[in-house]
């Protein structure tokens, strides 16, 4: 018995050496086929972190997700390359009539699924009959779509319950308003679930790749659809395959490497060692991902304006900026970043001033700090919310305000943020605006309707809730816009965050992929792209 | 034999179902809510409860507990909150890859642990036996991540010839799946790229994990063969005019394997259940990351899968650990 | 004459540590002729195991080494063969018999294994053929149902019939010269009898010699044709066993052979030799057994004596030397 253990023992060490040596030699003549050339050219290989949570585009609503989902989908509209101006895609025209209440899409007529079934109305009603059914992840963004009704086999018309501005921008985010081949959800579908069980691990889109396979836990690979209705003329890849590589350390060798061509989240201390490479690209552009600390504005003290302006006040921005974020960050006005339309620039900016800081405290009845102690919560894992919320901190204790730091897990948060009651007295948070529309970046955040969902501050103003109201329902530009100059001056003198900073985009990629354009309001698509 | 196994299994089962009540108490005692964090932070309240019936979390906590139990017994763990997925599904792809990088690293750390171990033994008091000994325990003490991240950037960055991580190389599929272990899948398929790349994937991540756990068999090894290498029936084998490596390796290797035996189930189920650092490293997909992400989510059906598996497995190992004792020292018989 | 099996002559054997050395045999000198069986007796530690590991070459190093002397086995000598050469003999022309019956068997392999090992590697047969010389070797050695105790591990046999396993396993490859360490310590008076008995027999069978190691005089005086009686390392008295009992020399031996109950004589109280076995890392330059003798004079402690011949015995006394009168 022990003989026998021992020979397979020392087969499997053999086997492993030998293995090892064998894929040693492959590899070298790989790199050495492709000196100063392109490593697995037809392949774009990206090196991400995570991995898509399910691939159901109608409920996944998380940018892993979506980097999966919007490679085998498609949009009606899109974004037009770097900016947030809006052009056809799948529809080719649209019109919109009865003040913005219905809105009708004129399709292509020359796009099929890649299952080779053609994409027309009755595929665009059916979808969001669909996503409106399931009623999960994005479907919020379209909860005020009443009716879709096919026209003629190319036209689609969708009634909604109000003039919606911002709708062409909902369909534009790529976050749920994508179809799906209609004859894949009723093949597979199973006592009336809309196939959600098979669409979890499987795509039938008109988008340009199909999913080839995903190995949970390991990525997934896609490989071209030969039936792609812009075609294959000019420059594309191949395959595109995602890796999950955990560690930014090892994402960051993969991409000095050559083996990957995308490098997602490397952590901000390491980046300063790739500027001086030339095989790779680090770009850094601005976003509209901003960063506040939400204060419980029904709680005790913080009920008062006042106090929460001297605390925007004390807080050190530059040390927020340029100190935790080396820069690659930016300074916030109000409660909206730079880049989404509609932007108030005649805001003005909280700057640290303690003096002022101080002066409001006592105009508030607080003077000297008057005791005041609060727990701030942050969530476990997010070093930088960590350090901000340490900053801040010492911030305030300056003007005499004690803050306790909780650190919990972001279920717990999550939970506790229901009720006004059971939230804490401040946490800080990311937030993302879906699309670059004041409506998504403002409504659901400083809406009355939003507590117990994103209305994490509790702040409750009923002239915000009315303009903001009015202002979805209005179509034209520059009313709408009037509106949101209002709205964001009325929430930035209230100041129920304290509104850190706007955070860069950071991607590291190789110098020999072309064709990448970055929009900071989408997932990349990476047709376009060539290596 | 057959008896006493019976009623290990039986009493394998009351463990199971203590340790079942006690994960489903205590993952659900955690304040949060999983259907407010699977339906995303824009969901409305009525969005919220619907996939909270639908998850099955209105219902009060012994009635999900004996709904999952029942559940258990048709081999469905429930449905995964995050990918709603069932959770079975997910195992059967986590588990193997962690079960496939222990049982390598389990390998590099008894084969070299073992070996260093009689070495020392053989030579104590050496200059070997004194490096063999710091070595062990360097690797007992250096973090396996810092380990991990020293051999990527020799063997990956440096050298070029091992992989970043994961679990095949990029452009090449996993063999058909039949047990999952990539390395066997790929034999059984006769898919000779397939294992070539599985087999470089595993070498750092199972050194650096075994290299972790290899100290201690040395240690053990060594006083154990010391033991008995002063023992009577060695010197009887020696008087019968064996060579010194059968004395060793036969005669003496047999009766120093004994207490090893047990070592080597515990280090099995500490490497199953300790893979966290090294999956992470090597974006290895296995419970260990599995296990992680599930706890950041509060995702309960995930939460007790893994519980479940790790204490089946445990279990398990600790049961054919003393089979394996009894069959390896005639003088242990169970009954 | 029957011919020269083995002769040793000034062995010495050492024993080293940080601080000091142990001369655990220190210069002796014995011969065995085939078919003779000669006892080793004397206290424990007194080195009469060190010199049956010593002609083996089985003395652990470190801390044991054998440091000077000749150990001429059939006119060759031992201590100059290599390890492989002396490898052959080991088991086979010579073998050996331990004290411990209960741990001399490796616990994890079957009687069998352990028996057909030895065979095989000696004489290079079959192992189904070894098998069947390995229990007919149980059969000779008088262990019953023999093809079941093959099968059987240690722990399950009593300590005589490990003991009679043991000497199977010794005789397999017909020694030319068996030693056995004090074979029947450890066992019962009954199985000690059967043991010696069955010892007896096989010799005359075999015409093997054996050097008997014990400190039972009784068990040498049923045994041994010649008699070596050691202490501290060394010789003390060398003669045939029919001298020693008749005419016992050195105040050692009269001691040992007085604390042996007789049935002729009747004795209020056994004798006891008074005292303990000297520190022999660090002995005077005189003779040992002084600081127990009972007729230690002057001399005995300023000069170690010389093994003289006297009368048939060889002894190493001053009592027997001229200047024990001055």
């Amino acid at each position: 018995m022990k003989k026998a253990l021992l020979i397979i023992l020392a087969s499997a060490m053999a086997l492993s050496f030998l293995a090892g040596c064998g894929n040693s030699n492959n590899q070298n003549q790989q790199s050495g086929g492709s000196e100063g050339g392109v490593k697995n050219p037809g392949i774009v290989v990206i090196a991400s972190d995570s991995e898509p949570t399910l691939l159901d585009p109608h409920i996944a609503y998380d940018p892993m997700s979506s980097n999966a989902i919007l490679q085998t989908y498609e949009t009606l509209v899109v974004y037009e390359g770097e900016t947030s101006e809006i052009v056809p895609f799948l529809a080719k025209d649209w019109e919109i009539t009865e003040e913005g209440k219905v809105w009708t899409f004129y399709l292509r007529d020359d796009v099929n699924f890649s299952d080779g079934t053609p994409f027309n109305a009755e595929a665009v009603k059916v979808n969001f009959e669909r996503i409106l059914d399931i009623n999960q992840g994005p479907a919020w963004i379209f909860d005020m779509v009443v009716d879709v009704e096919a026209v003629d086999e190319f036209t689609a018309r969708f009634t909604l319950e109000y003039p919606y501005a911002s709708f062409l921008h909902g369909l534009a985010s790529g976050n749920g308003g994508v179809f799906i081949s209609p004859k894949a959800i009723h093949d597979n579908a199973v006592d009336g679930d809309w196939a959600q069980a098979w669409l979890r691990d499987n795509m039938v889109g008109t988008g340009p790749y199909m999913l080839e396979s995903w190995v949970i836990g390991q990525g997934w690979s896609m490989v071209q659809n030969p039936g792609y209705w812009r075609g294959w003329e000019g420059e594309h890849v191949e395959k595109i395959e995602l890796r999950v590589i955990k560690e930014s350390a090892s994402r960051m060798l993969m991409l000095e490497n050559g083996d990957a061509d995308f490098a997602e989240n490397i952590t901000r201390d390491t980046l300063d060692q790739l500027f001086d490479n030339p095989d790779v690209v680090v770009l850094q552009k601005p976003s509209i991902n901003v960063l506040n600390i939400c204060f419980n504005n029904t709680r005790g003290a913080l009920q008062d304006k006042l106090v929460r302006q001297a605390m925007s006040y004390a807080f050190s921005y530059d040390d927020a900026v340029f100190g935790i974020y080396t820069g690659r960050a930016s300074y916030q006005t109000g409660a909206m970043a730079n880049g989404v339309w509609g932007f108030n620039p005649s805001l003005e900016r909280y700057e640290t001033n303690l003096e002022k800081a101080k002066e409001l405290l006592e105009q508030a009845g607080y003077p000297g700090g008057g005791g005041l102690r609060f727990t701030c919560q942050t969530e476990t894992g997010a070093d930088d919310y960590g350090k901000v919320v340490e900053l801040f901190q010492s911030d305030m204790a300056k003007i005499g305000i004690t803050i306790d730091i909780q650190v919990l897990s972001w279920a717990t948060i999550a939970d506790m943020l229901q009720t006004p009651e059971g939230a804490a007295d401040m946490f800080i948070t990311g937030v993302y605006p879906d699309f670059p529309d004041p409506d998504n970046a403002l409504y659901a955040q400083f809406h009355t309707s939003g507590i117990g969902n994103i209305n994490q501050s509790f702040y409750m103003n009923e002239e915000v809730d009315k303009l903001l109201d009015q202002a979805r329902r209005t179509i034209d530009d520059t009313e709408r816009e009037a509106l949101y100059y209002e709205i964001q001056t009325i929430v930035n003198e209230d100041a129920p965050c304290l509104f850190v900073l706007v955070r860069d985009m950071m991607q590291t990629y190789r110098a020999w992929v072309n064709g990448y354009v970055y929009n900071p309001f989408v997932t990349r698509t990476y047709y376009p792209i060539s290596k | 034999m057959v008896a006493y196994t019976a009623r290990r299994l039986m009493l394998a089962i009351v463990v199971l179902i203590g340790m079942s009540l006690m994960t489903f108490y205590i993952s659900h005692a955690i304040p949060g809510d999983p259907a407010r964090l699977a339906s995303g932070a824009h969901a409305k309240a009525e969005q919220v409860e619907s996939l909270r019936v639908q998850m099955g979390l209105d219902k009060p906590l012994p009635v999900q507990y004996m709904i999952y139990m029942k559940g258990i017994i048709s081999g469905d763990l429930g449905t995964s909150v995050s990918t709603r997925r069932p959770v079975a599904d997910e195992l059967k792809e986590y588990l193997p890859a962690t079960i496939e990088l222990s049982v390598f690293a389990l390998i590099i750390s008894v084969v070299a642990g073992v070996f260093f171990g009689i070495v020392s033994a053989v030579r104590r008091n050496s200059a070997l036996d004194h490096f063999l000994r710091v070595f062990s325990l360097v690797g007992a003490s250096i973090p396996v991540f810092w380990l991990g991240l020293l051999f990527l950037i020799f063997f990956y960055k440096q050298l070029n010839v091992l992989p970043i991580g994961g679990r095949i190389g990029i452009g090449i599929n996993p063999p058909t799946k039949a047990t999952g272990l990539y390395i066997i899948d790929s034999i059984l398929s006769g898919d000779g790229i397939a294992l070539k790349s599985s087999i470089s994937h595993l070498v750092l991540p199972s050194i650096t994990l075994g290299y972790s756990s290899m100290g201690v068999f040395t240690r053990m090894a060594r006083s154990c063969v010391l033991e008995v290498l002063s023992a009577d029936y060695i010197r009887t084998a020696r008087a019968k005019g064996l060579k010194e490596t059968i004395v060793v390796y036969k005669h003496a290797l047999r009766n120093a394997i004994l207490p090893l035996i047990t070592l080597v189930g515990l280090q099995f189920a500490y490497l199953l259940g300790g893979t966290v650092l090294t999956e992470t490293i090597f974006s290895w997909p296995g419970l260990g990351s599995y296990s992680v992400t599930a706890i950041t989510n509060l995702n309960f059906p995930a939460i007790m899968g893994v519980t479940l598996t790790i204490t089946t497995l445990f279990v398990v190992i600790n049961l054919i650990t003393d089979l394996c004792y009894a069959i390896a020292d005639p003088r242990i018989v169970y009954k | 004459m029957e011919e020269v099996i083995l002769e040793i002559k000034d062995l010495k054997t050492y024993f080293y540590s940080d601080k000091s050395v142990v001369p655990a045999v220190n210069g002796i000198d014995l011969l065995v002729r085939k078919g003779e069986t000669l006892g080793i007796v004397g206290e424990s530690g007194c080195g009469k195991s060190v010199t049956c590991l010593s002609i083996l070459r089985l003395i652990p190093d470190p801390p044991g080494k054998i440091v000077g002397g000749q150990i001429l086995f059939k006119g060759e000598d031992l201590l100059a063969k290599t390890e492989a050469e002396m490898r052959a003999v080991r088991g086979n022309s010579i073998s050996m018999i331990f004290q411990e019956p209960m741990t001399s068997l490796n616990p994890v392999f079957t009687v069998g294994d352990q028996l057909s090992e030895a065979i095989r590697l000696h004489q290079g047969v079959a192992k189904k053929e070894a098998k069947q010389k390995a229990i007919d070797m149980l059969k000779q050695v008088g262990v019953p149902a023999p093809e079941q105790r093959a099968r059987e591990y240690p722990h399950q046999l009593s300590g005589g019939m490990r003991q009679r396993v043991m000497i199977a396993m010794a005789i397999s490859c017909n020694p030319d010269l068996l030693l056995a360490d004090e074979p029947t310590t450890a066992l019962d008076v009954t199985i000690q009898a059967q043991i010696l008995e069955m010892m007896r027999d096989l010799k005359d069978r075999l015409g093997m010699a054996i050097i008997l190691i014990t400190h039972d005089m009784g068990v040498v005086a049923e045994m041994a044709d010649q008699i070596l009686v050691m202490y501290a390392g060394k010789a003390v008295e060398c003669a045939t066993v029919k001298t020693i009992y008749k005419n016992p020399m050195h105040p050692y031996t009269v001691g040992l052979l007085d604390s042996i109950p007789r049935m002729d004589v009747d004795v209020e109280k056994l004798h006891v030799i008074e005292g303990v076995l000297p520190d022999l890392s660090n002995m005077p330059e005189a003779c040992c057994f002084e600081p127990r003798c009972p007729d230690a004079r002057s001399i005995c402690s300023q000069k170690e004596p010389d093994l003289e011949q006297v009368g048939d015995s060889l002894v190493r006394c001053w009592k027997y030397c001229p200047e024990w009168r001055q």
